[in-house]
């Protein structure tokens, strides 16, 4: 054969087998051996290591089926998943947080949850447990809470106050300037204060909400004009937040010690234990003006089945599910990370239920209220974001801020619909 | 217009040796100065130190009368040609030759009668819109050519500027620097490897070797009377035959070979048993068959059209000879050699310094 | 034919591969993008897009905020591509010198280059909070006034320029350094020997022979930093304040993926593909003909 012939057939020969591979990425499946089980999650650190180990032993007795996982950004993860899901692919099983419900069910890529399993099944998990869109459950749900509290240093805070005139209180008595070098470094009170998921729990206080019962955003109100002036009062008025304070800030502040008490949910608390900070969890506080607590949203984390999912592989996946929200798993999740459970037995377990931790956020929890799970609510925490932060630089009056909020919510949900 | 006068330069690179180890040099006014030297000898250091790119350890540059030792390039107004000729490649020639005059602030009227008066003599009019990208080897030398003489320097340094052209258009070149040196009479230091382009455009010619000058001299000179063997074997081609000699009851011995004439008194002199080496140029051996002379075996003969150089196998090494026209003999042949020790060179056998008539003493060590 | 395809089928042949790659990987997304822009896809009508004609495109154009999205993008663009190209050439004449420790502080200079974009975004982020941020750290040590590079709109745009220029500025220092070293020593001496000082040889000699490197590398530096989405994104949080941190590529990512609003993203970036294209074109023609050197 001469060189030339020879380099032909090598060159013909791979452009076929990348051909070949190409089309066989697209289509995917029809392979012998174990069934796999694709699941992609959103689950911190330390919530991933606890699911590996239960992940390896289920592979271990299930020589039928292999799991694998793979970690997302909640951004990434709804995004790539409505994509794949929509182009009949993607993974089994996602796990996040209860508002993928909204566009998962508008564009309708997974199953209802109350489709795939029996009423009774169902009736094993906390009723609070549930988020219902469009007349049916979308998650599984694996955990409840998701909620913010507050957090007290307790070397700085001997018991958490009941009141924001407390809160206030102890907070201005904590913040200094130390050193005297006239920038103060100690501050009573740090929370993410850009994010308006924060400014949510004080607009409940206050009797307000974010959408009525159609979904239609109602920012532009009373409650909202005293929620921004009170927040922005912390900062401004009583100086017991800093400047431009958001979540890395927050987070550094009160792991260092520099920071009476904090807002913030039960995925930081171990980092906390880990900062060797003594905290102590409590309610947020109530508004002794309207005799009413502070009400921060609360939701589900959990599990829900790809849509293109049938038949074999759809009752191999929810065996999976099933063990995945089983109370072991939970009992292990609620003990090592107090999150609280989704499925009553698991809630009960004695070692669960002498939980200090775990009894607090529920209390915190049970003064909560859902957050919407439909999509017009992320127009509505873009339009908050903006107006919110410039009450706190100072930039707009609570008043007009309120305002620009409604209008940009309305404009937003009317763009996405458009 | 000035002389350039070097004394006692030493220039070194770094910590190592010196690579000019006192370089006494005068070109004088006007004058065509051909540097010549195998590579590596100094050459283009002493151009650069001349133009000011490098600075020198110790001795004196002076330019007509001004000392330049710590004058900064632009001060000394000399031009200088480059090898690969260094032409602005994004400039059209006309800016290329305009270049020197802007950066002298030179009003812009005066600038191009001065670019197309050089290029006129240079026979570029019709290339002045171009860029040197379109242009052939030899054009783009005369840009070079026309950039250096349009500022009306001083003097003149060239450094082997022809070595890029084919063998055609170097020996057209040559004649035309030569001629424009003719007409502008500007002060030249020219540096070149090639002897051939040495005698043929110097007015007068220095042999550098290793950083030191071995001779400076006519080029004529240089060829009847070398310094040592180096000027001997550098200068001429072929090379110049250098055969162990010896004195054998008064008579020159080469070989086996004695000869009858008598040799220079100052040759004479010396011990009878000290060997010293004999120089004879390939024109001046004479092969004949006669049992005369120096025994020899033809190992190769090159035809050159007009003469042929034979090269021989003789008991006192191998030599060279020039015959004219064509060689009638053949490869290994045995022949004889013959040569007028008038027409030879004698040389210290040690130190290369020449021995006996017309010898220039003590240039090198 | 025959002969045709006995002497070109082996190279054919070679580029098949690439060729079947790129149409999949770029052709197919980018005439899917074009069809989708005149669709009203979006969460809502994910599965059952309409034909909606230029309605996106009068959107588009009657956006209250795209004058500011525009304005703030040529800023973006034009101070960042500047500021490469100023600090890129500036640094590559100085490590060009011979100068005691040049490896070093070319290894020190590409840094930046070299650590991941998304890394370096979110470390100047943290740098640029106004209370603990070193920058403002570095600032108030000066006795000057801190900035409030993450609340006011116009810091909060420096602020990520800042953060991309120092990002950026290795690329174009290792292109200039790459034309200076083409540039052969000849034409240096030749000019010193004429008398030109150095600010006359740098501006007749060294940028007239970089920009045959400088252009190219300048039209590949705004196409990139035009449509550089990570850095603003990511040091603006997202927009912030306010929304107003966005360039047209972050404005539309927004949309896209956070508000699923595929057919007006869609044709949003149509319009930032046109836009761009015209911009190479010019461009390269005004610059292209003169700059022919070498
Ligand atoms: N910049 C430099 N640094 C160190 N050594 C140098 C430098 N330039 C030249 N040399 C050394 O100095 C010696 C003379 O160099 P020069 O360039 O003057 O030789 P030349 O006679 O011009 O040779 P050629 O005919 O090859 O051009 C050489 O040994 C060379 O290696
Ligand atoms: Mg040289």
């Amino acid at each position: 054969m001469t060189m030339k012939k020879l380099l032909s057939v090598i060159s013909g020969v791979f452009a076929a087998f990348l051909f070949l591979s190409i089309l066989a990425g697209c289509g995917g499946g029809g392979q012998k051996g174990p069934a796999r089980i694709v699941l992609w999650e959103i689950m911190d650190p330390e919530e991933r290591v606890i699911l590996d180990e239960f992940l390896d032993a289920y592979n271990a007795s299930h020589a039928d089926v292999e799991v694998s996982r793979t970690n997302f950004a909640p951004e990434q993860l709804r995004t790539q998943f409505l994509t794949a899901a929509m182009g009949g692919g993607g993974p089994d099983l996602v796990f996040g947080p209860a508002d993928n419900a909204g566009p998962f069910s508008i564009a309708s890529v997974v199953h209802p949850v109350d489709e795939i399993f029996p009423g009774d099944y169902l009736a094993r998990f906390i009723p609070l447990a549930f988020d219902t869109l469009a007349g049916h459950i979308w998650t599984l749900p694996a955990q409840v809470g998701n909620h913010l509290c507050l957090i007290s240093n307790s070397d700085i805070v001997k018991t958490p106050p009941a009141t924001f005139e407390e809160m206030i209180r102890i907070a201005s008595d904590f913040t200094a300037d130390t050193n005297g070098d006239g920038s103060i470094d100690r501050y009573g009170l740090v929370f993410e204060s850009k994010e308006p998921f924060w400014l949510v729990p004080f607009l409940g206080s206050f009797g307000g909400w974010v959408m009525d019962a159609e979904h239609n955003p109602t920012l532009d109100t009373p409650a909202m004009v005293k929620t921004l002036r009170f927040v922005s009062d912390l900062r401004n008025r009583y100086g017991i937040m800093p400047r431009e304070c958001d979540y890395q800030l927050s987070d550094t502040m009160f792991k260092e010690g520099k920071a009476a008490m904090t807002i913030n949910g039960h995925w930081s608390w171990r980092g906390y234990d880990d900062a060797g900070i003594p905290i102590i969890l409590s309610s947020i506080p109530k508004n002794e003006k309207t005799g009413l607590w502070a009400v921060p949203m609360i939701s589900s984390r959990g599990y829900s089945v790809n849509v293109n999912i049938e038949g074999e592989q759809l009752e191999r996946v929810k065996e999976l599910l099933k063990y995945l929200v089983s109370p072991e798993i939970q009992v292990a999740y609620a003990t090592k990370l107090s999150v609280i459970p989704s499925i009553r037995e698991a809630f009960d377990d004695p070692a669960v239920k002498k939980l200090d931790r775990i009894a607090a956020s529920w209390e915190q929890y049970q003064r909560g209220k859902r957050m919407p799970v439909v999509p017009e609510m992320r127009a509505i925490w873009d339009a908050m974001r903006p107006a919110f932060q410039n009450v706190l630089n100072g930039e707009a009056t609570p008043e007009d801020a309120a305002r620009a909020m409604q209008k940009d919510a309305v404009r937003k949900i009317r763009e996405m619909k458009g | 217009m000035a002389g350039v006068h070097l004394k006692g330069i030493v220039k070194r690179y770094g910590k190592g040796d010196p690579v000019l180890k006192g370089i006494d040099l005068d070109v004088e006014e006007s004058e065509f100065m051909v540097l010549v030297g195998p590579s590596g000898c100094g050459k283009s250091t002493i151009l650069r130190v001349v133009s000011g790119l490098e600075e020198i350890d110790s001795g004196e540059i002076r330019i007509g009368e001004r000392v330049v030792n710590d004058a900064p390039p632009r001060e000394r107004d000399i031009a200088m040609v480059f090898q690969n000729y260094a032409l602005y490649p994004h400039l059209k020639v006309y800016d290329n030759i305009a270049f020197g005059l802007r950066v002298r602030k030179t009003p812009k009227e005066e600038i191009d009668t001065l670019v197309r008066e050089a290029a006129e003599l240079l026979n570029l009019g019709s290339m002045l819109d171009k860029l040197p990208k379109e242009l052939s080897g030899g054009e783009r030398q005369r840009v070079a050519l026309g950039r250096a003489i349009v500022r009306k320097p001083k003097a003149f340094l060239f450094d082997e500027p022809l070595s890029n052209l084919d063998a055609k258009l170097r020996v057209q070149m040559r004649a035309e620097i030569s001629a424009l040196h003719q007409r502008l009479k500007i002060t030249t230091l020219y540096v070149t490897h090639d002897q051939v382009e040495a005698m043929t455009m110097g007015e007068r010619i220095t042999v550098l070797e290793s950083g030191e000058i071995q001779q400076t001299d006519v080029p004529m000179g240089l060829y009847e009377r070398p310094a040592n063997r180096f000027v001997g074997t550098f200068i001429g081609s072929p090379p110049m035959n250098i055969l162990d000699a010896r004195l054998d009851g008064g008579r020159l011995a080469v070989g086996e070979c004695i000869f009858s004439a008598g040799v220079p008194d100052e040759l004479r002199n010396r011990a009878d048993s000290r060997g010293f080496l004999l120089g004879i140029r390939p024109e001046h051996l004479e092969v004949h068959d006669r049992p005369e002379g120096l025994r020899a075996t033809i190992d190769l003969i090159e035809p050159m059209g007009g003469e042929s150089n034979i090269y021989l196998s003789t008991g006192a090494g191998r030599v060279v000879a020039t015959m004219p026209g064509i060689a009638v003999r053949k490869r290994s042949d045995e022949v004889f050699l013959r040569f007028d020790p008038a027409a030879a060179h004698f040389f210290d056998s040690r130190s290369g310094v020449r021995l006996g008539e017309g010898s220039v003493p003590g240039r090198s060590g | 034919m025959g002969s045709f395809l006995r002497r070109y089928a082996q190279p054919y042949l070679f580029i098949a591969p690439a060729a079947v790659v790129m149409l999949l990987v770029v052709l197919y997304p980018f005439i899917y993008n074009f069809i989708i822009a005149f669709s009203n896809m979006s969460l809502y009508h994910l599965r059952n897009p309409e034909f909606v004609g230029l309605q996106h495109f009068r959107t588009i154009f009657t956006e209250p905020e795209i004058v500011s999205v525009f304005a703030k993008t040529v800023i973006w663009t034009v101070v960042n591509v500047a500021a490469h190209l100023f600090l890129g050439v500036g640094l590559a004449i100085l490590l060009n010198q011979e100068v005691k420790g040049r490896g070093i502080f070319r290894a020190l200079l590409i840094l930046p280059w070299a650590m991941p974009q998304y890394i370096t975004a979110l470390t100047w982020r943290g740098m640029f909070n106004y209370q603990y941020g070193a920058v403002n750290l570095m600032l108030r040590a000066l006795h000057l006034p801190a900035v409030p590079w993450q609340a006011n709109e116009y810091w909060a745009l420096a602020a990520p320029i800042i953060a991309n220029i120092w990002l950026g500025f290795p690329f174009m220092m290792i292109i200039a350094l790459g034309g200076l070293q083409s540039i052969p020593k000849e034409l240096y001496e030749a000019a010193e020997i004429d008398g030109a000082g150095w600010w006359f040889r740098l501006r007749k000699i060294t940028l007239p022979l970089l920009k045959p490197v400088l252009v190219p590398a300048t039209v590949l530096g705004t196409i990139w930093t035009f449509n550089n989405l990570n850095v603003i994104w990511l040091v603006s949080h997202y927009g912030e304040p306010a929304d107003k941190t966005h360039i047209l590529v972050t404005y539309v990512y927004k949309a896209a993926f956070h508000y699923y609003r595929y057919g007006y993203a869609a044709a949003f970036s149509v319009v930032i593909f046109i836009l761009l294209l015209s911009f190479v074109v010019y461009f390269l023609k005004a610059t292209g003909e003169k700059g022919a050197a070498g």
